[in-house]
């Protein structure tokens, strides 16, 4: 029933999501894009809640919300810029945590109507490039993912 | 990470570690020039040193990408829930009205009854 399926390609530094809702695109991107329906539905009980949302939504407009985590008293926040705003089919933009130094991501999320509703994909990118500019430089980060990854699968053949 | 040799090393060290006599003699390169090149990688904190009686063992060291691993993996779960939220959020607001009308839902108004419900039903979830 809650079909939501999230896997992360490690290799690239991508995670790509998808999900079907039974609503039309337009209520889709309004909830992804309007202050009170968000505040309403991003987050959860047992990771974080989100509170006092801002949204310039447009191009180049900036967002902002406070997060407060399960367990924590201190609010954190999240913030980043719109790049693409073309409802309902395509939000696109930077997703960049306090907790995380404000290192910036990218959240690009497409619609398409079905008959059902609305088909919703997100590809959350940008890891890779961050943690090679933390840590490797060039190919290193693709190859160290390599090999790690036939570390994980090793391990867990192992146990 | 740029030198060809090094790499070569990480990807020999991926199926396990090795004495680096054993490393050599893959690559026909002198054991000085294989402990320089391990040097360099163990500065670098991607192989770790193990001795083994009189030997020393070289292996792949993954904690410095564990943390960037588990980063990721944080954020898979993170959109996992963030898009079931949204789910429930949005079926929630236009089947309760009987026709498709999202905006007179349960978002209308934070303080009303039922999103108060929703999250007391989360955290009975826990």
């Amino acid at each position: 029933m809650m079909n939501a399926s999230a896997v992360a390609d490690v290799e690239r530094g991508v995670i790509h999501a998808r999900i079907e809702i039974h609503a039309p695109p337009d209520a889709v991107f309004r909830a992804l894009t309007d202050p009170r329906e968000l505040a309403a539905w991003w987050g959860s009980a047992d990771t974080y809640q989100t509170s006092d949302w801002r949204v310039d939504l447009r191009p180049g407009g900036r967002w902002s919300a406070a997060a407060r985590r399960r367990n924590e008293e201190r609010l954190t926040t999240v913030r980043g810029e719109y790049r693409v705003v073309d409802p309902p089919r395509v939000l696109e933009y930077t997703w960049e945590p306090s907790w995380e130094d404000f290192q910036q991501t990218l959240v690009r999320i497409e619609l398409e109507a079905t008959g059902a509703g609305t088909r919703m994909t997100v590809t959350h990118s940008g890891f890779g490039a961050r943690a090679e500019g933390c840590r490797m430089h060039g190919e290193g980060w693709k190859l160290v993912l390599e090999w790690l990854a036939g570390h994980v699968s090793v391990a867990e053949a192992a146990s | 990470m740029s030198d060809p040799t090094r790499r070569a090393i990480l990807d020999r060290l991926r199926s396990g570690g090795a004495p680096v006599a054993e490393i050599a003699a893959g690559f026909r390169m002198s054991r000085p020039a294989v402990s320089k090149h391990l040097r360099v990688l163990r500065q670098a904190r991607l192989v770790r040193e193990q001795r083994s009686g009189r030997q020393r063992i070289y292996r792949l060291e993954p904690a410095p990408l564990e943390g960037v691993l588990k980063w990721i993996e944080s954020y898979r779960v993170f959109w996992q829930q963030a898009l079931m939220n949204l789910k429930r959020h949005l079926e929630r607001a236009s089947g309760g009205e009987g026709d498709a009308t999202p905006e007179r839902g349960a978002a209308e108004r934070p303080g009303s009854a039922e999103p108060t419900r929703a999250s007391e039903r989360r955290r009975g979830d826990e």
